[in-house]
C-alpha cells in the first residue's frame, strides 16, 4: 500500500516557495544550529554568564559552587519543530475508509518532514498509546509509515481522554488529531496549534433509502435496527452537522471533515498555511 | 375458564394464519442489510422521546406483532371464539296449537302449561333475569307461523286460569312450527323450555316438558270435491273417538252461520266417518262436540278462472284453449307494484282448486300448480319465450294489487278454523287432532356469535397499523 499521496512532493515544494514561508522565523527555517531557537529541550546550546534579564531559576548552581560565578545553560527549543500526531485506532475507524485515512496521516507527516519539522506519532483508542514513533527528517518517514501500516483498529474511542493524556505528558505545542470523533461530546482544550481531522463514511452511502438496516456497533458489538427513511436520514445529517459544528467551534482549532473521495490536496495546503500562520 | 380442548382446536387455524406473517417477517429479515457502523450519531435524535426512539427501532416488529395479533384474532374467530353468549335469561315457550285446547276447560294441556309457566316464573331467583314467556303459534292475518313474546301476560297473570284465558284471546291455536325455536337462541335467550302436548317432538338443546295429551277424538275433513255425476259437492269426513256431527251450518259473508235445511244436504255413513253431499258450493261448518269445523264445498270446476287484474286479461286470451282442453285452469295474479310479481297458472281436473289443509299443514297451496305454465297464453305463446314481455308490460301498467286480493282481508274465526273473505277456509292440520307418528326435532339453534367484538378488535388493530403507517409517512 502506498502511504503517501503522489501530489505531496509537489505541495511540499510549492509550499516551501510560498511567501508565507519567507515570513517564518529564522530559527524554524535554519539548518545551522547557530540560529536555532533557544528552548527547554535537553539538547544543550550553550553556557554563558548570568545576565540581569535572565531568569534566576536558570542559574546552574553547581557551576556557581565551583566557580563562585553565576552561569546559565541554554538549550535548543526542540518542541517548536515537533508536531504531535494522535491517530485514532479504535474499532469505529474500521468503518471509515481506512486506506484513505492512513494515507492522509502519512502524507501529512511526509509534508511536515519535508518542510523541516519532526513528527511524533501516538495512536489512541480508549487511551493514549504508551509508545510513540518519532521521525525527524523526510528520510525517516518510513518509521511513521511502518507504524501506520501496522495499526490495528480495535477497542472503544476516547478522543478527549487521549488528548488530555497527551497534553499532560508531552511538550509539543502543535498536534494533529485524526479520528472519526465518534464519542459523546468530545472536548478539547487548546491554546492553539490543534488540528482536528475527521474521517468518516456517511451512513447514507451504506443504507438503502426506505429500508431497514441491522447495524452492529464495531466498538460495543450492540445491534440496532435502523429504519432509513427520509426523516431518519435528515436526523442523522443534523446530528453529523451538529458534531462538526461543535468541533469547528473550539477556539484556535483547525477542523476539517473528510469523506471517502474528498480531495485531500486542499486540506494539506490549508493545514500547512494554518500551521505556519 | 376457557375450554382447553376447544382452545386447542383454535391452534390449527391460528398456525395457518401465522404462516404468511412469519414468512413476511422472514423475508423482511432476509432482505434487511447488515452493516457495521457506530451507533452514536445513528441512534441520536434530538428531542425524541425514548418511546419514539423505541417505536422507530422496533417498527418492523410492531408491524409483525400487529399482523400476528390479527392472525390470532381471526384464528380464534374461525374456531368459534369468543364463545357466543346467551345473556337474556331463560325462556319458556308454550305450544299454542289446536291440540292444546283439547279436553274440558281446566283440564286442557293449555291449563297445565299455564300452571307450569307460572311456577317457573315464581321460582326465579332474586336478582337473576326473569323467565320470559313465548307463544309458538300461527298468525291468521299473515298466514304464517309465529313465535310471539307473551311475557306481559305472564307478569300480569295472577292465576293459571287468567294466563290461559289471556293466551286463548291472543293466540289462534292452529298449528306450530318448531323450527322457529332456533330464533330464540339467536336473539340471545339461554335455556329454552318447551311446554307441549306433542309426543312426537324431540328436543335438541331444548328442554321438552310433555303435557298430558288427550285421547284422540276428532272429526276432520278428508276431501271435498265436485261430483260431476250427482251434480253435488261431496265432502268426506273422518271421525275418531266417537266424534259425531251435531249439526250443519251454512256460512255467510263475515262468518255469519245459518242452520242448513234438510234439503240442502245428504249425509251418508262411511267406514272412516261420513260423507256430506251438498247442493250448494261455498263455505260450510260442521258442529261436533260443541266445536265448529269450517270447510269449503267446492263448486264445479270452471274451465278458466282468474284472480287479479292481470290474470283476468290472461284468461281473456286463454278462453279458447281452456274450452278446448276441458281442463280447469286458474290464473293467479301475485305480487304487486314495487315488488316482484309472478303469474301462476294452476291446472286441475275435477278436483278442488286448493289442496286439502290436512296435506299442507294449514298452508294455502293451489292444486295442480304448474310452474312451466306460468307465462303461457295460447298455442303461439307456448312456443315463444318472448311471450312474457307483453304479459309483464301489461302487468306493470295495471292497477297495483296485493296478493291478488282486494278489500278487507282480515279472517274471521269460525270454530277451529278461519274463514277468509275470498271464501277460503284454514283449519288446523290433522296432526293437531291425532298423532301422526312423525318425529319432529325442536332445535335450540346457536346463540349469537360475537362478531362485533371480533370486528372491533380487528378494526382497532388495523387502525393502529394505519396510524403507525401515517405517522411514519408524515415523519418521512
Amino acid at each position: 500500500m502506498r502511504l503517501v499521496d503522489p501530489e505531496c512532493a509537489a505541495i511540499a515544494a510549492a509550499f516551501s516557495r510560498h511567501d508565507l514561508r519567507a515570513r517564518l522565523p529564522e530559527s524554524i527555517a535554519a539548518k545551522d544550529p547557530m540560529y536555532r531557537r533557544s528552548g527547554s529541550s535537553y539538547d544543550l546550546k550553550s553556557i554563558r554568564e548570568y545576565q540581569p534579564f535572565d531568569d534566576p531559576r536558570a542559574i546552574d548552581w553547581k557551576l556557581y559552587g565551583r566557580s563562585d560565578r553565576a552561569f546559565v545553560k541554554e538549550f535548543y527549543d526542540e518542541a517548536d519543530d515537533e508536531v504531535a500526531f494522535l491517530v485514532d485506532s479504535s474499532a469505529s475507524l474500521s468503518c471509515a475508509p481506512v486506506e484513505e485515512y492512513l494515507r492522509f496521516v502519512s502524507s501529512m507527516a511526509f509534508l511536515l518532514l519535508s518542510l523541516g519539522m519532526s513528527v511524533r506519532l501516538w495512536t489512541f483508542g480508549s487511551r493514549l498509546s504508551e509508545r510513540c514513533v518519532a521521525a525527524r527528517s523526510r528520510g525517516s518517514h518510513g518509521s511513521i509509515a511502518g507504524a501506520l501500516a501496522s495499526m490495528r483498529f480495535e477497542g472503544p474511542t476516547a478522543c478527549s481522554r487521549s488528548f488530555a493524556q497527551w497534553r499532560a505528558g508531552s511538550r509539543q505545542r502543535r498536534a494533529f488529531v485524526f479520528s472519526d470523533f465518534h464519542e459523546p461530546n468530545p472536548t478539547f482544550r487548546s491554546s492553539g496549534g490543534l488540528f482536528l481531522i475527521r474521517y468518516r463514511t456517511p451512513f447514507s452511502s451504506l443504507a438503502l433509502p426506505g429500508t431497514e438496516a441491522e447495524v452492529r456497533d464495531p466498538e460495543s458489538g450492540a445491534v440496532v435496527v435502523a429504519p432509513w427513511g427520509k426523516a431518519d436520514e435528515r436526523a442523522w445529517a443534523e446530528a453529523e452537522a451538529s458534531r462538526d459544528a461543535a468541533l469547528a467551534s473550539i477556539p484556535r482549532v483547525f477542523f476539517r471533515r473528510l469523506d471517502p473521495g474528498t480531495p485531500r490536496a486542499p486540506v494539506y495546503w490549508d493545514a500547512l498555511e494554518r500551521l505556519y500562520a | 375458564m376457557p375450554d382447553r380442548i376447544a382452545l386447542t382446536s383454535a391452534l390449527g387455524p391460528i398456525a395457518w394464519l401465522l404462516v404468511p406473517v412469519i414468512a413476511l417477517l422472514f423475508v423482511a429479515l432476509r432482505l434487511r442489510r447488515r452493516l457495521v457502523y457506530p451507533h452514536e450519531l445513528l441512534a441520536d435524535r434530538s428531542g425524541a422521546r425514548p418511546t419514539a426512539l423505541l417505536l422507530r427501532m422496533m417498527r418492523l416488529y410492531f408491524d409483525t406483532a400487529l399482523d400476528a395479533i390479527c392472525a390470532v384474532v381471526v384464528g380464534l374467530a374461525l374456531a368459534g371464539y369468543p364463545r357466543p353468549a346467551a345473556d337474556k335469561g331463560p325462556v319458556v315457550v308454550m305450544d299454542a296449537s289446536a291440540s292444546m285446547l283439547a279436553g274440558m276447560r281446566g283440564d286442557r294441556p293449555l291449563d297445565e302449561a299455564a300452571r307450569l309457566a307460572l311456577s317457573y316464573y315464581s321460582q326465579d331467583e332474586a336478582g337473576a333475569r326473569r323467565t320470559r314467556l313465548f307463544a309458538l303459534g300461527w298468525d291468521p292475518t299473515r298466514r304464517r307461523h309465529s313465535l310471539t313474546d307473551r311475557s306481559a301476560l305472564l307478569e300480569t297473570a295472577k292465576s293459571p286460569q287468567e294466563l290461559a284465558a289471556g293466551l286463548e284471546s291472543s293466540e289462534s291455536f292452529m298449528s306450530v312450527d318448531y323450527a322457529l325455536l332456533a330464533g330464540l337462541a339467536r336473539r340471545g335467550y339461554g335455556e329454552v323450555t318447551l311446554l307441549t302436548d306433542d309426543a312426537s317432538v324431540e328436543g335438541l338443546g331444548v328442554e321438552i316438558v310433555r303435557l298430558g295429551a288427550k285421547p284422540p277424538r276428532y272429526l276432520l275433513l278428508a276431501t271435498a270435491a265436485w261430483d260431476r255425476g250427482s251434480g253435488k259437492s261431496v265432502a268426506r269426513f273422518v271421525a275418531a273417538g266417537g266424534a259425531e256431527p251435531d249439526s250443519l251450518w251454512r256460512l255467510g259473508p263475515g262468518g255469519a252461520a245459518a242452520r242448513a235445511k234438510p234439503e240442502d244436504y245428504e249425509i251418508r255413513r262411511s267406514p272412516s266417518g261420513f260423507e256430506l253431499a251438498l247442493a250448494r258450493p261455498g263455505p260450510w261448518a260442521v258442529r261436533w262436540d260443541g266445536r265448529l269445523l269450517p270447510f269449503v264445498a267446492p263448486g264445479p270446476p270452471e274451465p278458466l278462472r282468474a284472480r287479479g287484474t292481470m290474470a283476468e286479461r290472461v284468461i281473456a286470451g286463454l278462453k279458447p284453449i281452456g274450452g278446448a282442453t276441458g281442463r280447469g285452469v286458474m290464473v293467479v295474479d301475485r305480487g304487486g307494484a314495487g315488488r316482484p310479481g309472478s303469474l301462476s297458472v294452476a291446472a286441475a281436473r275435477d278436483e278442488s282448486w286448493l289442496l286439502p289443509p290436512r296435506t299442507t299443514l294449514g298452508a294455502l297451496v293451489a292444486s295442480g300448480l304448474d310452474r312451466r305454465a306460468d307465462l303461457a297464453l295460447g298455442p303461439a305463446a307456448f312456443a315463444s319465450a318472448e311471450a312474457a314481455t307483453p304479459f309483464w308490460l301489461a302487468r306493470a301498467s295495471s292497477t297495483p294489487t296485493a296478493d291478488g286480493a282486494t278489500g278487507d282481508s282480515r279472517p274471521t274465526r269460525v270454530g277451529d278454523g278461519y274463514l277468509y273473505p275470498d271464501e277460503t277456509v284454514v283449519t288446523p292440520p290433522p296432526g293437531e287432532y291425532a298423532p301422526t307418528g312423525r318425529r319432529v326435532v325442536a332445535a335450540a339453534g346457536s346463540p349469537p356469535e360475537r362478531r362485533v367484538a371480533v370486528a372491533l378488535a380487528l378494526a382497532l388493530l388495523y387502525g393502529l397499523k394505519a396510524w403507525l403507517g401515517l405517522r411514519r409517512r408524515r415523519a418521512d
